[in-house]
């Protein structure tokens, strides 16, 4: 009885619940839309661009990471694929952004009275994009989405861009998002994101006589020993080991070549930021959406965003665990994106439908075109 | 019983998918669905309150994990439940003892998702999937894919280890967590 008087109190809290959004965000850069829309941006609406590095005081890394993983990076953002040359190339996916004056419609929402229905610049499913989605059942007006939706904000306006090959495609746009559809912010490819450090770890010389951790000479007691539990991708040609909170790369027999510090072990909160390891700039997006603040405040490694104290170094918290996954504008989208995942406040402004598919990872919301599976924008959360 | 009931109010009124008592969560409630509402508290600190996730909560504190929740970043967690450590034996009680903490942090970011993904959005997924499973991204570098078995979702991850979907989900600030029953990682 309990139970049942319970839920008919969430049910009155479901039906009264509200929305927050977030504040904060300074969005830079000379985001998607810039040129040729008709209404205003908001200030500070302009380029990403990269952050000044924290310390970089020698120590660096011995080598580099297997290819596979270098060519990954946290949440890559890259304009389209194109030829080398000048900067800031004309932006093929932006050279038209025509912002149109109506709110979006959600798939799941009813669809408009005649007078107040948007005008469709795409096809629907199942005419000339491929075959039908079952979300949709093929009629793009009165499809209806099953993820967790919400109902729409109405301070959305359907900013138009030209997309590859003369489809134009539209992208939901207010005050707290700042659209991407053209060029690299960030070169996430030049980052060395678990750099493998050489020598004995510091501190383990002294605590071990030598650097002579025990148990490097047999198996693994634990699966947790091995460097399977730890990385997907690693250098195979050495050994590794793990003791003390470093995954350790052994030579022949026992002798220790090269660490790489794990995080929760080596860099666990608390612990002083080893002055030898390199640290790398993030992109100013990061600083605003992470909370990250000035470029000493913070560090990078291994896909996770440490923030420390300026003065001494302690790292003070954890404050972003990222994917490593890459995304390029005009690319497709890469695997493991098949669920809806937009955080909770902003899916009352991206919601799956026929025209457009949206998916989050490390702070951006991408736009995916259901048919092709490109990426067409990326979208930076400002709120 | 207070706490419990305490837990059982935040997460009905939180929850979109089933409010019905020990009835498994529906995920699949179709059009009259509505996102699962975050609470404002952080999410470690709902999974404190939430009943049979106390393991889980309390290794997101001891690895620093929960840093995370703190701000704009989102996240889900497949929340192994305090049965699923248990299950591990030794192996499992010396994960969570605290002595080899980049060892735990390593587990949950195999259980951790991008982004907020709620039951009904898995089940929706995988509904209109021509495979009739999804995948997803872990914040460990791998993958997890999540099938429909005996009218539940299941996940399993790369090394074989199989979980159910079971449970109201627990949110917090941007993240949100979905109780399973196993833990997606070999020991």
């Amino acid at each position: 009885m309990r139970t049942i008087l319970i839920c008919a109190a969430a049910t009155l809290a479901l039906s009264a619940g509200s929305i927050s959004a977030q504040p904060g965000g300074n969005g830079r850069g000379d985001g998607g839309g810039k040129k040729g829309e008709r209404q205003g941006q908001q200030a500070g609406d302009k380029g990403g661009g990269q952050k000044g590095g924290g310390d970089n005081r020698g120590g660096g890394p011995r080598n580099q990471l297997p290819p596979q993983r270098q060519a990954q990076g946290p949440a890559k953002l890259q304009g389209p694929a194109r030829p080398q040359g000048p900067s800031r190339p004309e932006a093929p996916l932006q050279r038209q952004a025509q912002e149109i004056a109506r709110p979006q419609r959600p798939a799941n929402q009813p669809g408009p009275s005649k007078q107040a229905k948007p005008e469709r610049r795409v096809e629907a499913p199942g005419e000339q994009r491929g075959k039908p989605d079952k979300r949709w059942n093929g009629d793009a007006d009165r499809a209806v989405p099953a993820v967790a939706a919400r109902p729409l904000r109405g301070d959305i306006r359907r900013v138009r861009y030209d997309g590859p090959n003369g489809r134009e495609f539209f992208v939901p746009r207010n005050d707290r998002v700042r659209i991407v559809t053209d060029r690299r912010d960030y070169d996430w490819g030049a980052l060395h994101r678990r750099a493998d450090y050489t020598g004995c770890p510091p501190g383990l010389a002294r605590k071990y006589n030598g650097c002579t951790p025990p148990g490097l000479d047999r198996a693994p007691q634990r699966a947790w020993g091995a460097p399977d539990w730890y990385f997907g991708d690693y250098d195979r040609s050495y050994r590794y080991r793990y003791s003390d909170g470093y995954m350790l790369r052994l030579g022949s027999g026992t002798q220790v070549l090269g660490f790489i510090p794990l995080l929760a072990g080596a860099l666990s909160v608390g612990q002083a930021w080893p002055a030898t390891y390199q640290s790398v700039p993030l992109p100013d997006y990061y600083d605003s959406y992470y909370g990250l603040g000035p470029a000493d405040s913070y560090r990078y490694y291994d896909d996770t965003i440490y923030r420390v104290n300026p003065g001494n170094s302690t790292i003070e918290s954890v404050a972003a665990l990222l994917t490593g996954n890459q995304f390029d504008i005009g690319q497709p989208m890469p695997a493991g994106y098949d669920v809806y995942n937009v955080p909770y406040d902003y899916r009352d402004q991206y919601v799956d439908g026929p025209d457009a598919e949206y998916r989050y990872s490390d702070g951006y919301i991408y736009q995916v075109d259901p048919t092709t599976r490109l990426i067409q924008a990326a979208i930076e959360l400002l709120a | 019983m207070t706490h419990l009931t305490g837990a059982l109010l935040v997460s009905c009124a939180l929850a979109l998918t089933g409010c019905s008592g020990d009835q498994p969560a529906d995920d699949s409630s179709g059009a009259a669905s509505a996102a699962v509402a975050p609470a404002s508290e952080s999410l470690p600190d709902a999974l404190d309150d939430a009943d049979g996730l106390q393991t889980v909560a309390e290794a997101l504190k001891s690895t620093g994990i929960e840093g995370i929740f703190k701000d704009k970043g989102s996240y889900t967690l497949l929340a192994p439940d305090d049965d699923a450590f248990a299950a591990l034996g030794d192996a499992g009680k010396q994960l969570v003892s605290g002595q080899d903490q980049a060892a735990l942090a390593a587990l949950l970011k195999a259980h951790m998702l991008t982004g907020y993904v709620t039951p009904q959005d898995i089940g929706a997924a995988i509904d209109a999937s021509d495979s009739g499973q999804v995948t997803m991204a872990t914040l460990a570098g791998g993958e997890v894919t999540f099938t429909r078995a005996d009218g539940a979702i299941e996940v399993s991850s790369g090394d074989g280890s199989q979980a159910r979907l079971e449970g109201d989900p627990v949110t917090g600030g941007q993240s949100i967590a979905i109780p399973v029953n196993g833990v997606l990682k070999k020991t």
